[in-house]
């Protein structure tokens, strides 16, 4: 893993959004590298933050959002210093992405067929009938008939529009697809057939993968690392395996006890208590302080640096816990 | 799926029928409930004023028939085309009072619709792009003024203001009264001239409504995924704006504008009074103080036939733009 080449690497990421109160601190210092046909998660709770990474990454940040600090870079180059046809050629042919929503991707009075085809004609400086061929195999890719080309979204189900998306998404073979929570809005069967095809694709193409969602247990079966986000600051970051062990931050362990295991033994499931802190004003110390089970006194100093645990582990917390507890 | 099938067709052309007889009955209906007699109103106008006289025209105008009999015959004078005879204009048919009149206000109307709405989509998409810029907060800002204001007083102000006060422009007629007028471009400039005001003033007063809608159906397409999917996608901007966000915000406006069309032939009452146009409106008005049933009837029949029609071509139109439309 760490000999790989690096896709993405984000450095000390902060984003702001402008409140009527003040600040929101919604990104605060996130760093994480991508490597080479890695299949790497981010999670966390809803507002948590992960979406505005993702946006970042696409510099698709608008209105009230800004980025206040720290990189991106891609493939070495820094993605915040683009023109804006650097940009726009950025997006989609190195990076693409997968909106949360399957029903609102597409636009509902284009046909799907015309709508990949932009996305290709937009890169590409092909005749409209090559244009075509392609958006058809890419239809084939995600088991759709081609000769669906002319439809409109709302003739196909939101599973076969979500595939439309991800076909787009591999249009131009970019190095890096971001998923942002791809299947919230479909159906656990439709979600699993989804995520099986979106790992079939990912091994025949070899593109890595920031797959963002709060489903917990849906990455540990997916992913080869993940990431975990609290109150816009990153908990862990942690090979599945050791995530598996129980991971080292408080935080990650009660995220691994709130959900229920479909094959190991029946166990009690528990919530974490409490709820996150306001990001406008945030506490001075650890922001879980209020509802680790493990909290000390000098949680309440600082928060806590991501420190290096090698292995490409590392964990935010200043009383780590060790594989046996919990 | 796709294309206008024939059942489609029938079924909104039979659907339409069926308005239109609704309209029509309610059309000869309403003039008899308006209270009145219009055979004693009209034997007061003439010296005599007598019972025979009135009596007379009862029968003349079929009157004294049930009221069953009437309608069976105003019917049967709609398929044939005839509007009957205006009781005040006698004997002229009703038909050739509107097809003089319906020329004058078509003009006036479509052109401000037309005119109206085009403004309307560029001043509401420029401020929706710019959205909180002087600009926008500007156009914004003025159509909730303009929108308060009642329209006869716009009217009124531009004959005073521009008529009057200024005379730039004729304070009414549709053209220039006893004026010899050889050429046709010197005529057509004549008439152009005097439909400004009127134009201008439908145009002030229907604006800021279809701003405001335009702004808003932009912004709220902005706000959608398949928007920042489009900016993801790395697509240019014009294509971004005019294939996926335009397209889209135009359809709420084109139902207005096919709604506003449909009432073009009746639309313009006020408009036509203040300026003292010679469209339907002032045919109406005038039909209705002297009790003129025919000519009354004729005006809201064209009226209800034209909506009926617009609205029908429109049914037909709207799922050629929109897919989501059903076809049932």
């Amino acid at each position: 893993m760490e000999n790989r080449e690096i896709v993405l690497s984000v450095k000390d990421l902060n984003v702001r959004y402008t409140a009527d109160r003040g600040e929101v601190q919604a990104v605060t210092n996130v760093s994480f590298d991508i490597h080479k046909g890695e299949f790497f998660g981010l999670a966390g709770e809803s507002g948590c933050g992960k979406s505005t990474v993702a946006f970042s990454i696409m510099q698709l940040l608008k209105g009230a959002a800004r980025i206040a600090g720290g990189s991106i870079q891609f493939n070495g180059r820094n993605v915040l210093a683009f023109t804006k046809e650097e940009l726009r050629t950025f997006r989609w042919e190195k990076s693409s992405m997968v909106l949360q929503s399957a029903m609102n991707n597409l636009n509902p009075v284009v046909t799907i067929g015309s709508q990949l085809m932009d996305a290709i004609l937009a890169h590409e400086a092909l005749p409209r009938r090559a244009a075509q061929e392609r958006a058809r195999e890419l239809l084939k890719l995600v088991n759709i008939d081609p000769a669906r080309i002319k439809a409109y979204p709302h003739e196909l189900s939101g599973g076969m529009r979500q595939r439309v998306v991800i076909a787009m998404a591999l249009a131009l073979r970019p190095d890096l697809v971001i998923f942002d929570e791809p299947t919230t809005a479909l159906d656990v069967v439709v979600q699993y057939n989804i995520i099986r095809r979106i790992q079939e694709l990912k091994r025949r193409m070899g593109f890595s993968v920031l797959f963002i969602t709060h489903d917990l247990p849906l990455m540990l079966e997916m992913c080869d690392r993940i990431a975990i986000m609290y109150a816009g600051r990153m908990a862990e970051i942690a090979p599945v395996e050791r995530l598996l062990e129980g991971g080292a931050h408080p935080y990650t362990r009660g995220l691994l006890q709130a959900f229920p295991s479909l094959v190991g033994p029946r166990k009690e499931l528990r919530g974490i208590p409490g709820s996150v802190p306001d990001l406008i004003t945030p506490p001075a110390g650890c922001l879980f302080y209020e509802r680790c089970a493990h909290r000390q006194e000098d949680c309440l100093l600082a928060p806590p640096a991501l420190e290096d645990l090698g292995g490409g582990h590392s964990c935010a917390c200043r009383h780590m816990l060790s594989k046996e507890v919990g | 799926m796709k294309g206008i099938t024939v059942k489609y067709v029938c079924k909104r052309f039979f659907s339409a029928l069926f308005t239109l007889w609704v309209a029509l009955t309610f059309n000869f209906l309403l003039p008899r409930m308006m209270g009145g007699d219009p055979a004693e109103f009209l034997a007061s106008q003439t010296a005599l004023g007598s019972a025979e006289y009135a009596q007379q025209v009862r029968e003349q105008f079929g009157l004294d028939k049930s009221v069953f009999e009437q309608y069976i015959r105003y019917l049967g004078g709609l398929v044939r085309g005839d509007l009957g005879v205006s009781y005040t204009n006698f004997p002229i048919p009703v038909t050739e009072i509107i097809t003089q009149a319906i020329p004058w206000t078509l003009l006036v109307v479509l052109v401000s619709t037309l005119l109206s709405f085009l403004i309307a989509w560029i001043i509401g998409t420029l401020a929706a792009l710019k959205k909180g810029s002087w600009f926008d907060n500007l156009a914004v800002g003025t159509s909730f003024y303009i929108q308060s204001i009642p329209y006869f007083w716009v009217g009124m102000l531009l004959v005073m203001g521009l008529g009057y006060h200024l005379g730039w422009f004729p304070m009414g007629h549709a053209m220039t009264p006893g004026a010899e007028l050889s050429s046709f471009w010197a005529k057509a400039g004549n008439i152009a001239y005097h439909a400004c005001l009127p134009v201008l003033s439908l145009v002030i007063v229907s604006l800021a409504g279809r701003m405001i809608m335009m702004r808003s159906n932009i912004l709220q397409v902005f706000s959608e995924d398949y928007i920042v999917l489009a900016q993801a996608k790395g697509l240019r901007r014009g294509k971004i704006l005019t294939k996926y966000a335009l397209r889209n915000a135009l359809l709420p406006s084109f139902t207005g504008l096919m709604l506003s069309l449909g009432q073009a032939v009746g639309g313009a009452i006020a408009t036509e009074i203040i300026f003292s146009y010679p469209g339907i409106g002032l045919t109406i008005m005038n039909a209705i103080l002297s009790h003129d049933y025919p000519l009354v009837q004729g005006c809201f029949a064209i009226i209800a036939l034209s909506v009926v029609a617009i609205n029908f071509l429109a049914d037909l139109i709207y799922p050629l733009i929109d897919p989501r439309v059903s076809l049932d």
